[in-house]
């Protein structure tokens, strides 16, 4: 089996493009993913059954649903209804609320993580709610939240891969491009997965040595109870 | 909006009918995905340095690439490497190759769990390394892995919506031959969507009554 | 808990045995590629590719695929006697899998394009027809023709198929005079492209004229023909560049069908009126 070389002269600033896109995609889509997590997180853990079922129910539906489907849907769904989204907008739009789902799990783990007396004791000192979670809870809980989410955001890079499918101008886009003017799958695919190894594992190493500085002079302190984590809170969009 | 429902209810047999090959591709793939699974975490321990580089860059790349990416190489390029297989069996490879990945990581947390004492005990009665694998480590670490293995299959459930792209026709393929014959997006993706949640969400439940019927400490 | 821990690991090396049989019975199924008619009839049957979404050439119906070059090929299977595996590929995967020899020859609707017929060879061709622009009826967005784009989005199928490269070298040419189109959109299938032209999110799409009949007669004054692209050009199946010989064997029983009238009753079924196919001068120079 010989490798054509000129396939990757032709093909890899092709690629490169798509690969600008993808980056550009997730760096949209994740924040806001995170933002509607958060959200989402904190109506789950209200005493209000209005606000809790809402939340649960969505985070539900998103995760037991393929994110091809909720692609599908946005994008080719919505149109009779008059919202013509772009093929990018679409895309970032179904990235986003399909990570938030993931990560409103995360951030719930995380919450929940830390000693509920904290919280008390805050609230005991007057302390409002929300400022509580600001000042008390969130500090703490980044700790276990940052080894979750760098699933989460491993995760939603790959879910944009299977966004080519709405016409979306990523690299799996770029790689039909390719394919379709070289007809060569071998290059073209061995190309593409290096360029996703590479970007998800310069992510991956990126957020662990971010982990590392975070929290270099944590102090863990032993627990008696240790919490048991809810496994859904540790599932991941692993596709 | 009657019409809407004339749709979907006209679709629901024929996306039963993908339902049941998303069924049998995601089976056959965590069937073929335990056995990768193990060997790959038999392996991590091998004394051997090529075999544990080996197995580091497998994980990596199989964790670190699209999974829609990896049934394409499956698809496309394995057979430019001599194997050649039909679709479907290309598709389950690719989940299978997949998942095997995920499971050894599982088979790792869960391989710290086990008691040092038991290992010892069985070092000392000189028992080979596959009788102790066998008949102490794997039982132990299979049941303890039992949730996270339900966690998995709901994964691959959702992941052979993919296997579309190479042509299989399973749930998500037939919603796309129905869309392309009745000009109904929303009335067949939400169908299509119906359909995986209620087979996600039965699981997601088995997967709440595993945790708590195994009651496990878990430091993972 | 312990008794079910017993069964599941009794019960994994069954399923490990299950999937074993499975997947060999699927690797049985298709054993050795066909170069030649002579080892198609010594297997018995014929593993032929296409994309069935492609009204009217080859497209799903109730779980079948059916069309115009479904019925070409069940008269020439018949004629062969041998059995039929007919296998449904997206269009970006037909010639890749071609190429990797999952089946013997693809029978679906190919444009003879100058890029192509030089790896593939191409049969006698089946059908004649042209490529178009169609549009939204009434939408009026192609209102200065097919030969100005600008400020369009126009859609098509992804690459390697026919129109998406006769798109590309027309924009192309286009853009030289700053008539390129604002945005392409290429999609894994042609049925996308018409449900996103009636939807809007594409002011128009590029497509062989015969497909855009079709789609006008299944949904009625949703779409119209704006205009040609080029030449008409003709429509065939292929095999494999190297496989010249079952490419023949195959145009003999086109020619046989074109000459005894069936081809031409089939084209008038399915497409409304018969076409002339000549017998030789359909390739662009330099095919195989």
């Amino acid at each position: 089996m010989d490798f054509d070389f000129s396939v990757v002269a032709f093909g890899l600033p092709i690629l490169l493009r798509g690969l600008v896109n993808t980056v550009l995609f997730c760096v949209v889509a994740l924040p806001a993913g995170l933002a509607l997590g958060s959200a989402v997180a904190l109506l789950r853990l209200s005493r209000r059954r209005i606000a809790r079922l809402p939340a649960a129910a969505f985070v539900e539906i998103i995760r037991d649903t393929p994110f091809l489907v909720q692609a599908f849907l946005l994008f080719y769904g919505l149109p009779p209804f008059g919202i013509r989204l772009s093929a990018a907008t679409a895309g970032i739009l179904v990235l986003s609320v399909h990570s938030g789902a993931y990560f409103a799990e995360a951030i719930r783990g995380a919450i929940l993580s830390v000693p509920k007396g904290q919280l008390e004791a805050a609230r005991a000192l007057g302390m409002p709610y929300l400022r509580g979670m600001r000042r008390i809870v969130f500090p703490q809980m980044l700790g276990y939240l940052l080894p979750a989410l760098t699933n989460q955001i491993i995760g939603a890079i790959k879910d944009s891969a299977v966004l080519s499918v709405i016409t979306a101008p990523e690299l799996s886009m770029a790689a039909q491009m390719v394919l379709g003017e070289s007809f060569s799958p071998v290059e073209t695919y061995a190309m593409v997965s290096v360029l996703y190894w590479a970007l998800i594992g310069a992510v991956s190493a990126g957020l662990m040595r971010l982990e590392k500085r975070l929290f270099r002079a944590a102090v863990v302190i032993p627990r008696t109870d240790t919490t048991r984590l809810p496994l859904s809170a540790i599932e991941t969009t692993a596709s | 909006m009657p019409n809407s429902i004339t749709v979907m209810l006209h679709a629901a047999p024929w996306l039963l009918r993908g339902a049941v090959v998303t069924l049998e591709t995601s089976l056959l793939a965590i069937a073929l995905g335990l056995p990768v699974g193990i060997g790959l975490a038999i392996a991590m321990r091998s004394r051997l340095r090529v075999v544990r580089a080996f197995v580091r860059v497998y994980i990596s790349f199989a964790r670190g690439t699209p999974l829609i990416i990896q049934i394409m190489l499956v698809f496309f390029v394995l057979p430019s490497l001599g194997l050649d297989l039909p679709r479907f069996a290309a598709g389950v490879l690719a989940l299978s190759l997949n998942s095997g990945a995920y499971i050894a990581e599982m088979i790792r947390g869960g391989l710290t769990a086990i008691p040092k004492g038991q290992i010892e005990a069985a070092r000392a009665l000189s028992m080979r390394p596959a009788l102790m694998w066998r008949h102490i480590i794997l039982p132990q670490v299979l049941a303890l892995i039992l949730p996270p293995l339900t966690v998995e299959f709901t994964a691959l459930l959702k992941g052979s919506a993919l296997l579309a792209v190479i042509g299989i026709v399973e749930l998500t393929r037939t919603g796309q031959q129905m869309v392309a014959t009745t000009y109904k997006p929303l009335e067949i993706w939400l169908t299509v969507g119906i359909f995986y949640f209620v087979m996600c969400y039965a699981l997601a439940a088995l997967t709440r009554y595993l945790e708590r019927t195994t009651q496990v400490y878990r430091t993972v | 808990m312990a008794p079910t821990v017993v069964t599941v690991l009794r019960v994994t090396p069954w399923l490990l045995r299950c999937a074993l049989v499975a997947l060999t019975a699927g690797t049985a199924i298709e054993t050795a590629y066909a170069t030649d008619l002579a080892d198609i009839k010594a297997r018995g049957k014929a593993v032929v590719g296409t994309e069935a979404a492609y009204a009217p050439f080859e497209f799903i119906q109730d779980g079948k695929i059916v069309g115009y070059d479904k019925e070409v090929l069940d008269r020439i299977i018949a004629d062969w006697g041998v059995t039929l595996e007919q296998i449904d590929v997206p269009f970006a995967g037909i010639l890749a899998g071609l190429d990797q020899k999952k089946f013997d020859f693809i029978a679906t609707a190919l444009i003879m394009n100058p890029d192509r017929v030089v790896k593939y060879a191409f049969t006698l061709p089946v059908a004649r027809g042209e490529v178009v622009f169609a549009q939204r009826k009434g939408s009026n967005k192609m209102k200065n023709g097919v030969d100005d784009l600008s400020g369009l989005v126009v859609g098509s199928i992804t690459p390697p198929g026919g129109t998406a490269m006769v798109l590309n070298h027309h924009n192309d040419k286009l853009k030289e005079s700053g008539k390129g189109a604002a945005d392409i959109l290429r999609f894994p299938s042609t049925p996308d492209t018409f449900l996103a032209l009636a939807n809007g999110q594409i002011d128009c799409l590029i497509q062989n004229d015969l497909v855009v009949q079709q789609a006008m007669q299944k949904q009625p004054d949703v779409f119209e023909i704006v205009g040609a692209v080029g030449d008409p050009f003709y429509i065939g199946w292929a095999s494999r560049g190297d496989d010249t010989k079952l490419r023949d064997q195959i145009s003999d029983e086109i020619r046989k069908l074109r000459d005894s009238g069936d081809l031409a009753a089939l084209q008038e079924k399915w497409f409304g009126h018969k076409m002339a196919i000549p017998d030789s001068g359909y390739l662009p120079a330099g095919s195989k």
